[in-house]
């Protein structure tokens, strides 16, 4: 099952949520994540993407702490970030959901 | 209280016992007031020859046999075990049985305790045996199969946990979730060659195991459900499985 696309513009206000379904792996070092049938390997910054994902935390405020990480602007690396969380919630590894709305599933 | 000579007078221990293990609890220092001794004779012939029948041995699976006794007014079990059985878990458990996807499947009831409980056994007799096998079990894919288990239990968990929320059931969504973390936390301890899901150990393995990504004073509040809000309950939901989703990332598994 997969998502409709969200505009840029709208989704870094969003807060993007992995579903609890999710099923993760660390397999010696790689990070593979699978829902259903679908899988993805998070490498390089995709997963420091995926960690910084958190509870309340905006597609922006996840921009900042992966710029934090890498000694840059939030700027520099936001549009990288929102076509990667956008990816993402497509292919249906994550929901978007407005900072103050109801959390779930 | 000198338990092998003990075990000695009373004719439990076989000549040819190659080995002669304290497990479990006391061999950790984690014994409560009432906690068992827990002992494992390795015998490298096989179970029929050196136990006799009329010492009515329990046999609750092929080469493995059980005696009751007391020792100092402690109970005690002693379980016997064919030194070719530990040669067969180390085989199953090799890294080309772990490629080829057959190690996790493979390992019985038996032989998961085996894992738990070797890395950390006092070797009453026969150290050098005891210190081969361990090597060799740090060195196969023996911890990462019962890590692989105990992440599958989560998932299954965690797939209830989602169900039952976006079906509104916020009580069974709780409840699951503390299943989840529970299996998770087992993952993550096996992950770090402390595996075990005996609950009441559970925050003593995640002392032991040291990981940053879930520390005992954190493991404690979780459990605890220190931070529940009864007005708010799905705050506790979102909380406590995003830290179960994060822990997991850091559950490594393979080589």
């Amino acid at each position: 099952m997969t998502a409709e696309k969200v505009a840029p513009a709208e989704l870094e206000n969003l807060v993007a949520r992995p579903y609890v379904h999710v099923r993760i792996r660390n397999l010696s070092g790689t990070i593979v994540i699978a829902v259903d049938e679908t899988t993805a390997e998070l490498v390089d910054t995709a997963e420091d993407i995926w960690r910084a994902l958190a509870p309340g935390r905006t597609v922006r405020q996840v921009a900042g702490v992966v710029a934090d990480l890498y000694g840059e602007e939030v700027e520099t690396v936001l549009p990288d970030v929102i076509e990667w969380v956008g990816d993402m919630y497509e292919a249906g590894f994550l929901a978007l959901q407005k900072p103050e709305g109801p959390v779930g599933a | 209280m000198d338990l092998l000579a003990a075990l000695e007078a009373e004719g439990l221990v076989p000549d040819d016992a190659a080995c002669v293990l304290l497990v479990g609890s006391r061999a950790r220092g984690w014994q409560h007031a009432r906690s068992d001794l827990d002992v494992i004779i390795v015998t490298t012939s096989p179970m029929a020859t050196v136990i006799d029948e009329r010492q009515l041995i329990a046999s609750d699976e092929e080469l493995v046999g059980s005696r009751q006794t007391t020792v100092d007014g402690v109970r005690c079990e002693v379980k016997y075990h064919a030194e070719a059985q530990f040669h067969a878990l180390v085989a199953k458990v090799s890294w080309s049985e772990w490629d080829a996807g057959r190690a996790v499947g493979s390992i019985t009831a038996s032989e998961r305790l085996i894992v738990e409980r070797l890395p950390h056994a006092v070797a009453l007799r026969g150290a050098e045996w005891l210190d081969a096998v361990v090597g060799d079990l740090r060195s196969s894919s023996a911890f990462s199969c019962l890590t692989v288990s105990a992440l599958g239990y989560a998932d299954r968990q965690l797939e209830d946990v989602s169900g039952l929320w976006a079906s509104g059931d916020l009580c069974g969504a709780i409840l699951a979730s503390q299943r989840a973390f529970v299996h998770v936390t087992d993952a993550l301890t096996a992950s770090c060659g402390h595996p075990g899901t005996d609950t009441k150990w559970r925050l003593r393995r995640v002392e032991a195991a040291g990981s940053d990504a879930l520390g005992a004073d954190e493991f404690w509040r979780l459990s605890t459900m220190r931070d529940f809000d009864i007005d708010h309950p799905e705050r506790w939901l979102d909380h406590m499985t995003h830290r179960c989703a994060q822990i997991m990332l850091d559950v490594r598994i393979g080589r």
